[in-house]
């Protein structure tokens, strides 16, 4: 009955006739007792999320050239009068919107035949996905640099065949660009497609095809605008993701003399003196512009809500029958998983089996080795960089998926004081990784103990970077708990923390464990934050890679990434699992 | 149960969502006051949305009442005036919830079991919570299936997991939210028994909400009708369906036909006297309660007590007659159920199933006086 339901609105009304009573309205309890532990998680958010962007902006307005303590606006006059900020802001939009694009459209192509109609080799699109989920993004830059680059097999075919000098693709340029980030985003693309596919409603394609229309007129006029808002939402997240994008830039961009955004922080902040007050800067004019497309994109997923034409469960779409097409749709899938996921492995396969960098040949066949192997394998060095990656990601995720599993539960449920907590946890996203790594550098030279080059400077930094992705998984969680399951224990005599334990944790804990897992995979790919924090004892393997990769240890690369796929594979193939048998934190990425 | 005096005292208790305004007629319950005895079956009856769960969740401690007070036995749980609560966990309740609120990670055994170990201040060796939860559950008929998960049983059985859970460390108090609603019709009338059944057994003064007459008719010892957050009527099954207070309380317990009145002058509690009906008719009616003059009333008629003849039968003394047209009939297998077009309104009947009155037939409907009830309309 509806009257449970009246309780939503209790706090709009009744101020006026009793404002002394409305403090202790609910259930959880009333004074020090519920407050502390919300306060104190609180603090705890507050002291993670506010120092990062209070400093850029306090060193922004720092000149630097010119010591003292007055506040100036010179970083920022200088930056607007240099017209390297417009050719950089320019190749950011147009490098961010064209992989969006590419990787939107190869991603839901695939996904809507996977989810929606009866083409072969669906099995395949999965295992692209769960095995590009856990490929360092360093290694496929790596991958594509050989396949396309000047030597590599597609040029070279391409003037044999010609018979011209010139190259098809220069890697090194905008488009080629484009195509490596585009192809990196691919996988996710498809996974929240997915989501969003499998969750609309046969039954109004059915009544579209029972009123007259054909296949392609049914999705046109019916699927397609469905899915609309969803895929807008997607393809503004992708956008901003894009804009952050760190590799790629830095890889591809800075050699071929393209600048963008990204690389230009990461080019301040590596200069020798580094350039704290411009990289701070623009970092805060990075800010600026996600937090833009982050409203926007806040908008456009709340009116996809509406759009969610199935809520309950043990629902199933039916699959459109494709007929002669059939083949076609497998076809796509086929290319997809050549393009994404076979060609760069067998490239990076290949170098980590081949003492020394060659194109593909049959000749080059009678040489291979296994030395990259054993080298990675032996040398303590990459033990090393193998122990702290493990050690920084299981900390990271750890830590965010126990402080968001607590906040989550927290806002849902409403506890008292918990008004700010929601806000603080997802302000992180406003922050690209290379910022919040000039961030962190920051604070860390101002805290009294050794904080710089060491391990935890990093574990902090990625768990402000990934609690908004814990948040993501863990606030459906709860909300999927029915409160009545709380309330029973409850009256059955539990206090508050007996609550958490005893009911709400455990079944929570499916989309605990899928986000441990995801935030587990990201860190420990992580290149952007991790690149600026590591000192030489604290590198992770994504650095490590980095380094041995512009040391001409590129065999050493290949089998080291090779070692690391294969590992993290099995771990994203468990997430997945996870995910696609706990419904409802299916697409929350 | 604990051979204390355990009456449940409520008093003046009133919860105030959003005043009334312009806009909305106000949310929650204005101030409700009963007293139930040990071993009370009470009943809070009313459509939805009309604050009866308010209420029940205001007994539990899952909302806070704005004033009042709130006793069982000596406990006070709640009292406005000087500050006092108890929290929900402490006030020894068992409550089944409309969803059953079975924990799905639990086994049968772990979720009867979950009160026994949560309580503060009493420690229970592992032989005790077994003997416990092993009366619990032959109480409620699901001895055996302690080791079952709670997601492999039927709605039936997760009601009775729910039940075997409330009572299991004794409460002084069960409350009970809509249990039955979510059950399809023949596993609610078994249930329905059982709950009663139960509930007498172990002798528990039990709060009981409901939207369905026939379930309040049925297993209450007390009804209270609620509506729109006011208490309309409390009293015996009996009492609520014969003497009901208002034309409100008629039409919730029951269908019944409402034709508008209005008093002339001031009438006396049981008195009979003839109303004109706002159709232009006069009625002889009973008026169980006093009304004043000029007020706005309805005389609610049951169709069950309504006869229909064909025009210029000869009337039984006592009786009175309305003459109306067969607008619909249906056939219901156990009756007849005629509606019939009066000069203004409908009236319906319900005929033995043998009634041969055609659609269109011009008809005598008559009732008998003292089947007619003149009520409040508290519409006006």
């Amino acid at each position: 009955m509806s009257a449970t339901q009246l309780a939503a609105p209790a706090e709009t009304g009744a101020e006026a006739r009793r404002p002394a009573r409305r403090k202790a309205a609910n259930w959880r309890g009333r004074g020090w007792r519920v407050r502390l532990p919300v306060f104190a998680v609180t603090t705890i958010l507050a002291l993670l999320v506010l120092p990062p962007l209070v400093i850029l902006v306090r060193t922004s307005l720092t000149d630097y050239s010119a010591p003292g303590d007055d506040l100036t606006l010179y970083n920022f006059t200088s930056l607007f009068a240099d017209p390297l900020l417009y050719v950089s802001a320019f190749n950011s939009v147009l490098f961010a919107a064209l992989s969006t694009l590419l990787s939107l459209i190869i991603g839901a192509v695939v996904a809507w035949i996977v989810e929606r109609s009866n083409a072969p080799f669906k099995r395949l699109a999965v295992l692209t996905t769960v095995i590009s989920l856990g490929t360092p993004a360093i290694l496929y830059v790596y991958a594509w640099v050989f396949l396309l680059g000047r030597a590599g097999p597609v040029n070279a075919t391409w003037r044999w065949l010609t018979g011209t000098r010139d190259n098809l693709v220069d890697i090194y340029s905008i488009p080629g660009m484009v195509l490596v980030e585009g192809f990196l985003w691919v996988p996710l693309v498809f996974l929240l497609c997915s989501a969003t596919f499998k969750r609309q409603n046969a039954d109004l394609e059915e009544a579209a095809r029972m009123s007259g229309a054909n296949v392609f007129d049914t999705v046109l006029r019916v699927s397609l605008p469905m899915a609309k808002p969803a895929l807008l939402g997607l393809a503004l997240f992708i956008f901003i993701r894009n804009i952050e994008a760190f590799d790629v830039p830095v890889l591809l961009g800075t050699p071929g003399g393209i600048k963008l955004l990204t690389s230009d922080v990461y080019l301040a902040m590596t200069r020798v003196p580094p350039d704290l007050g411009h990289s701070s800067a623009f970092a805060v004019i990075m800010i600026l512009l996600v937090s833009v497309l982050l409203y926007f994109y806040g908008r456009v997923s709340r009116s996809a809500d509406r759009y969610a034409s199935v809520t309950g469960k043990g629902f199933r779409p039916r699959p459109f029958d494709l007929g002669r097409y059939r083949w076609v749709g497998g076809a796509i899938i086929l290319l997809n998983f050549l393009l994404v996921l076979a060609a760069p492995l067998s490239a990076i396969l290949w170098n980590s089996v081949t003492p020394f960098v060659r194109p593909f040949s049959i000749a080059a066949l009678s040489n291979l080795s296994v030395g990259n192997y054993t080298q990675v394998l032996t040398d303590p060095y990459y033990l090393d960089m193998a122990l702290n990656t493990v050690i920084v990601a299981t900390a990271a995720a750890t830590v965010a998926v126990a402080l968001t599993a607590v906040v989550a539960w927290f806002s849902v449920r409403n506890f008292p004081g918990s008004q700010a907590l929601e806000h603080l946890v997802s302000l992180p996203i406003v922050l690209p990784g290379i910022v919040l790594g000039v961030a962190m550098i920051q604070i860390a030279l101002r805290t009294p103990f050794g904080l710089y080059g060491t391990l935890w400077l990093i574990v902090i930094a990625f768990v402000i970077r990934y609690m908004p992705y814990g948040m993501r998984y863990a606030q459906p969680g709860v909300m999927q708990i029915h409160r009545e399951l709380e309330e029973a224990a409850g009256i059955a005599g539990a206090g508050q923390a007996g609550i958490f334990r005893r009911v709400v944790f455990p079944l929570l804990s499916p989309a605990l464990l899928a986000a441990w897992l995801f935030i587990f995979l990201l860190a420990s790919k992580e290149l952007s934050i991790a690149i600026l924090l590591a000192g030489s004892n604290s590198k992770t393997i994504a650095v490590a890679m980095f380094d041995q990769w512009t040391n001409g240890q590129a065999g050493e690369v290949a089998a080291l990434g090779m070692i690391w796929t294969v590992l993290m594979s099995c771990l994203a193939a468990l997430m997945i699992w996870l995910t696609g048998k706990d419904k409802k934190s299916e697409g929350t990425l | 149960m604990h051979g204390k005096d355990m009456t449940l005292e409520v008093r003046n208790l009133g919860k105030l969502y959003w005043p009334k305004n312009g806009k909305t007629p106000g949310g929650g319950i204005q101030p409700i006051s009963f007293s139930l005895k040990p071993g009370t079956f009470f009943t809070l009856l009313g459509p939805s949305g009309c604050g009866k769960t308010t209420t029940l969740r205001c007994i539990a401690g899952l909302e806070q009442p704005d004033e009042g007070s709130l006793r069982l036995g000596e406990t006070v749980f709640f009292d406005a005036d000087t500050d006092a609560l108890v929290p929900l966990n402490r006030r020894n309740i068992g409550m089944v919830f409309q969803s059953y609120a079975i924990w799905p990670h639990m086994t049968v055994f772990e979720n009867v079991a979950f009160p026994l170990r949560v309580e503060k201040g009493v420690k229970r060796d592992k032989a005790q919570i077994a003997r416990m939860v092993d009366v619990a559950l032959t109480t409620v008929g699901l001895a055996g299936y302690a080791s079952r998960s709670a997601t492999q049983l039927s709605g039936g059985q997760q009601q009775r997991v729910a039940l075997a859970r409330a009572i299991v460390r004794q409460p002084g108090l069960l409350l009970l939210d809509e249990p039955l609603s979510n059950l399809d019709a023949r596993l609610r009338d078994e249930m329905r028994n059982e709950l009663k059944r139960l509930q007498k057994q172990i002798g528990i003064t039990t709060v009981y909400v409901t939207h369905d007459q026939h379930e309040a008719l049925e297993m209450s010892d007390v009804i209270a009708v609620i509506n729109a957050g006011v208490l309309e009527q409390m009293g015996s099954p009996r009492e609520i369906y014969d003497r009901p207070r208002n034309a409100f309380v008629a039409s919730f317990m029951g269908g019944t036909n409402l034709l508008p009145a209005r008093t002339e002058a001031a009438v006396a509690e049981d008195a009979r006297q003839t109303v004109r009906l706002e159709a232009g008719q006069d009625v002889s009616v009973v008026f169980p309660y006093a009304v004043p003059a000029g007020r706005k009333i309805a005389v609610s008629v049951r169709p069950e007590a309504v006869q229909l003849a064909p025009v210029g039968t000869p009337l039984p003394a006592g009786w009175n007659e309305l003459i109306g047209k067969v607008g619909t009939s249906g056939f219901l297998g156990n009756m007849m159920r005629y509606s019939i077009d009066l000069p203004t309104g409908r009236i319906e009947a319900h005929q033995p199933p043998d009634a041969g009155f055609a659609e269109g037939d011009a008809v005598s409907v008559r009732f008998a006086a003292d089947k007619a009830l003149g009520l409040i309309d508290q519409a006006a």
